[in-house]
């Protein structure tokens, strides 16, 4: 089948389960305790602004509805208004969801470099230090918890060392960069102004290292065992008989063949960075989404609540297809069946 | 060439290459790491940089009257007519004076001269005429400050008249007070950034100000930090010790403050930080804490609608039961005094000395449980906003019933689910207790007693009251002389400590903590959370 047709295929199969994230906040939303309309007016306003707001967002209709008419606003791009920032939901989102994907990619290419790299290690040094290195490495990763190991990085590197900075994503000096794309790595890099360039990098290395170290630990183990079972495959042993490199052996015919599995890791990771962010954001004061979704969540901003959820979900959805696709390119056979 | 030779050439190749890796990533972290402006050894002289935990909302002083919401932001751009001193005075601000007439229904305020608003254009009688109109036709959340006013009538330039439906005597102070009484924005600045759907710039002003104060916004990046330099035309001028610049940052996290305070990197908490960090950190060098009395009660109170709590001799009981020393030393590590009525000792009146109080007696409560018929005990609900102090208050209460035989079942929530229950009409509240706070926003106790009336449009009665008492308390809510409005209120207070609707637990103390350097903090009980930038220096 054509890659083009696969493609549109999964696609398609999107659909339904955003209708399913839809429906599935809706009604968790709706089922928690709380009038919107009363929060959105503050406690002091009287009954009649309350019940006007009420009438405005449709909450004295039924709740099938409301559904109806979320879903039809939701095709506009509507994500309705923050009860807390009395603000357009898509609005909000997407000027957080920047901040958030930076740090979600700068976790990732750690993951990457780090994960991938301790997991060749440790298979081409299976039972010697390096891998006794990376499995430690690897069980840490997965025991620590994610806000301990970002207090106890904040102490090190900023409280001890004076290294790195704890909060934002800039220094309280440093002015933004012009917005191109909202990544200020990015946008600092194109506009070439190189000293926003290194202090957002500053300011995104402790939070984007607590952010990866739980995938790392996952990629370096799945790494590990990929490479472990390819390295002990017949066209591994042929490739060497024919006396082509170690390096390359392990680099060009082992890795890419251990890479499927590790690919589908990590497009699962990204997702799951995404709405994990929610504890690195609130300890490390960063901008982006997650916290927005921890005060949505405390004060019951329920469209906000919605509008993150669905931005999460579409994110993984996107992650998914991105790993499908990558499976079709690193093995033709998926294509094929 | 042997073959294992050559595979151990090469897997040193590859392990070569792989540590590169590692090392190339090690290196970039070090590399920014080794130039890093990271911890800056303290902030500069003429900038303030402060914390809070969350971004603003708006900085619309006529829709945003929430401190959390925008409010302890925008005190840096718009003023009031009056301010209040920490004894609760009323002062001049952007108003020099005031009378009112013999029928107690018109305010004639005069007007200070010389002040201009951020775009230039001037502050007058018109100006404050315009903000009152702004504020009607949004309908907005600052519209609840102003209902007795049916007109502002400018007499001159700088002379102004409000016009009252009722006499209220807590008219003035309600212009002193923290909410929905700020001055701006300017109508040219409104009429500026006006469209047809949005006549009077709501949107625009969410996230821009135009006011009078002492400080501009310059910039705004959300949930990182707001700027606000000096405004050079500020009437009050620039001579004497003033910060030029003032950094808002945004920081969510207490633990992530405290090593930005320890470091220099902050000068100012202006949120209230745990107890416990807060105590910590007095004991630091370069740090200090201004401990003030605060205007926020702690408040349990019952469901009058509900058994047993709808028991007196119930109610009494647990009055009797809870430990207020325990609650004071645990939940604020002593930084709070005892509560002995529905209002704070900094609002008079006191609780007249022939009133009991309620202070531990496990035999006594036994005694009036046995009484009450409940002497093998019961099982209460408990909501209870899921916050630092009351997760304390919640066990400190549950330990101390338990001495009865009585269990408490706590339901923590986030504010707004316990706000819906609170909310839900009588007889179908969920709960026999619920913990919460209630504050006096300005010097005079109708500001918390109100709320006790029947007929008010309150979620805070938990069922208590009468046409007598509502009478009082309507009464003295329109009555000018503070003695007679002293005497009804010591009636209200009275009878509320008769029937306990409420265990009134404890007076939290206000904790501020700031470097050593800052000069010029004051805290006011009844701005909490705010700050006057105008008077903060550093040495």
């Amino acid at each position: 089948m054509k890659l083009s047709l696969l493609i549109a295929r999964r696609i398609l199969v999107t659909i339904p389960v955003l209708i399913g994230v839809t429906m599935l906040t809706f009604a968790v939303s709706h089922a928690i305790p709380g009038d919107p309309a009363r929060a959105f007016a503050g406690p002091y306003a009287d009954q009649a602004t309350v019940a006007a707001i009420r009438r405005e967002w449709g909450l004295d209709r039924p709740l099938v509805d409301q559904y109806w008419t979320y879903l039809t606003q939701l095709v506009r791009g509507n994500l309705g208004t923050s009860v807390e920032t009395h603000d357009s939901v898509l609005h909000d989102i997407l000027v957080r969801l920047p901040a958030t994907l930076e740090l979600a990619f700068f976790a990732l290419f750690l993951m990457c470099v780090i994960g991938i790299a301790l997991g060749i290690a440790a298979s081409v040094w299976r039972d010697r230090f390096p891998d006794f290195l990376a499995r430690t490495v690897a069980v840490a990763g997965a025991a620590v918890p994610s806000f301990w190991l970002g207090l106890m990085l904040q102490l090190l590197f900023f409280s001890q060392l004076k290294w790195l900075p704890v909060s934002g994503r800039l220094g309280e000096f440093t002015r933004p960069p012009h917005h191109l794309t909202g990544f200020y790595l990015i946008d600092s890099m194109l506009t070439g102004n190189w000293s926003v360039f290194a202090d957002a990098l500053e300011h995104l290395v402790l939070p984007g290292f607590t952010l990866a170290l739980l995938g790392i630990a996952g990629i370096t183990r799945m790494t590990r065992s990929s490479m472990l079972e390819v390295l002990e495959k017949d066209y591994i042993r042929a490739a060497r008989a024919r006396g082509i490199t170690e390096s390359n052996v392990v680099l060009k015919h082992a890795l890419r063949n251990a890479m499927v599995p590790t690919v589908t890791v990590l497009g699962l990771l990204f997702g799951a960075m995404i709405g994990g962010a929610i504890i690195i954001e609130w300890v490390f004061s960063w901008p982006g989404i997650g916290t927005y979704a921890a005060d949505a969540i405390t004060n019951l901003d329920y469209t906000a609540v919605m509008g993150v959820t669905l931005t999460i979900a579409v994110v993984y959805l996107i992650a998914n297809l991105l790993v499908d696709i990558s499976y079709m390119v690193l093995n033709p056979t998926i294509r094929e069946a | 060439m042997d073959s294992s030779v050559i595979g151990k050439v090469a897997r040193v190749r590859a392990s070569a290459l792989v540590a590169t890796a590692v090392v190339a990533v090690a290196a970039g972290c070090l590399f920014v790491a080794a130039g890093a402006s990271g911890a800056p050894a303290g902030t500069p002289l003429n900038t303030l940089v402060i914390s809070r935990i969350t971004d603003p909302q708006s900085l619309d002083p006529a829709q945003e009257v929430t401190v959390d919401g925008g409010l302890e932001t925008f005190v840096a751009s718009y003023e009031r007519l009056f301010n209040l001193t920490p004894t609760g005075k009323v002062m001049p601000a952007l108003a020099t004076s005031w009378s009112v007439s013999k029928n107690g229904l018109v305010y004639t305020v005069m007007l200070r001269r010389g002040v201009t608003f951020h775009d230039g254009s001037p502050f007058n009688a018109a100006a404050v005429r315009y903000t009152w109109q702004r504020i009607v036709a949004l309908k907005s959340a600052a519209t609840q400050y102003w209902t007795d006013v049916t007109n502002v009538v400018p007499v001159g330039n700088y002379e102004v008249q409000f016009h009252l439906k009722t006499v209220s005597p807590i008219f003035i102070a309600t212009l002193a007070g923290e909410r929905g009484v700020y001055m701006g924005p300017s109508e040219s600045c409104v009429k500026a950034h006006a469209t047809a759907k949005d006549p009077w710039a709501a949107t625009y002003f969410t996230t821009h100000e135009c006011g009078t104060g002492a400080y501009e916004l310059t910039s705004w990046v959300h949930n990182q930090q707001l700027v606000f330099q000096a405004y050079p035309k500020y009437w009050g001028g620039w001579k004497g010790h003033h910060v030029t610049t003032i950094i808002e940052k945004i920081v969510p996290s207490p633990s992530t403050t405290r090593l930005m305070l320890e470091q220099g990197q902050l000068d100012l908490a202006a949120d209230t930080l745990p107890t416990n960090i807060t105590l910590e950190l007095k004991s630091e060098s370069g740090i200090k804490v201004i401990v003030s009395p605060g205007t926020t009660i702690d408040q349990i109170s019952f469901n009058m609608s509900k058994p047993p709590t709808n028991n007196l001799l119930v109610r009494k009981a647990l009055a009797l039961l809870f430990n207020y020393n325990a609650a004071i030393k645990l939940a604020y590590q002593g930084y709070a005094s005892r509560a002995f009525a529905a209002i704070p000792s900094t609002v008079w009146p006191a609780l007249p000395m022939s009133a009991p109080r309620y202070n531990t007696n496990v035999v006594e409560a036994k005694k009036l449980l046995a009484e009450a018929g409940y002497s093998k005990g019961m099982t209460l609900e408990f909501s209870v906003e899921n916050l630092n102090q009351w997760q304390t208050l919640a066990l400190v209460l549950q330990q101390a019933a338990s001495q009865a035989g009585i269990k408490i079942k706590v339901n923590f929530s986030t504010w707004p689910v316990l706000f819906a229950q609170l909310q839900k009409p009588k007889g179908q509240k969920p709960f026999q207790l619920a913990g919460y706070e209630m504050f006096a926003a300005i010097p005079n106790p109708s500001d918390i007693l109100m709320w006790w009336r029947q007929s008010a449009d309150t979620v805070i009665n938990p069922g208590w009251g009468s046409a007598t008492t509502d009478g009082w308390i309507n009464t003295a809510m329109a009555t000018l002389s503070q003695a007679k409005q002293a005497a009804l209120y010591q009636k209200v207070l009275t009878q509320l400590n008769d029937d306990v609707p409420a265990i009134w637990v404890d007076q939290p103390d206000n904790l501020t903590v700031m470097r050593s350097n800052v000069e010029g903090y004051q805290y006011v009980p009844y701005y909490s959370g705010l700050v006057n930038f105008y008077n903060i220096w550093k040495s």
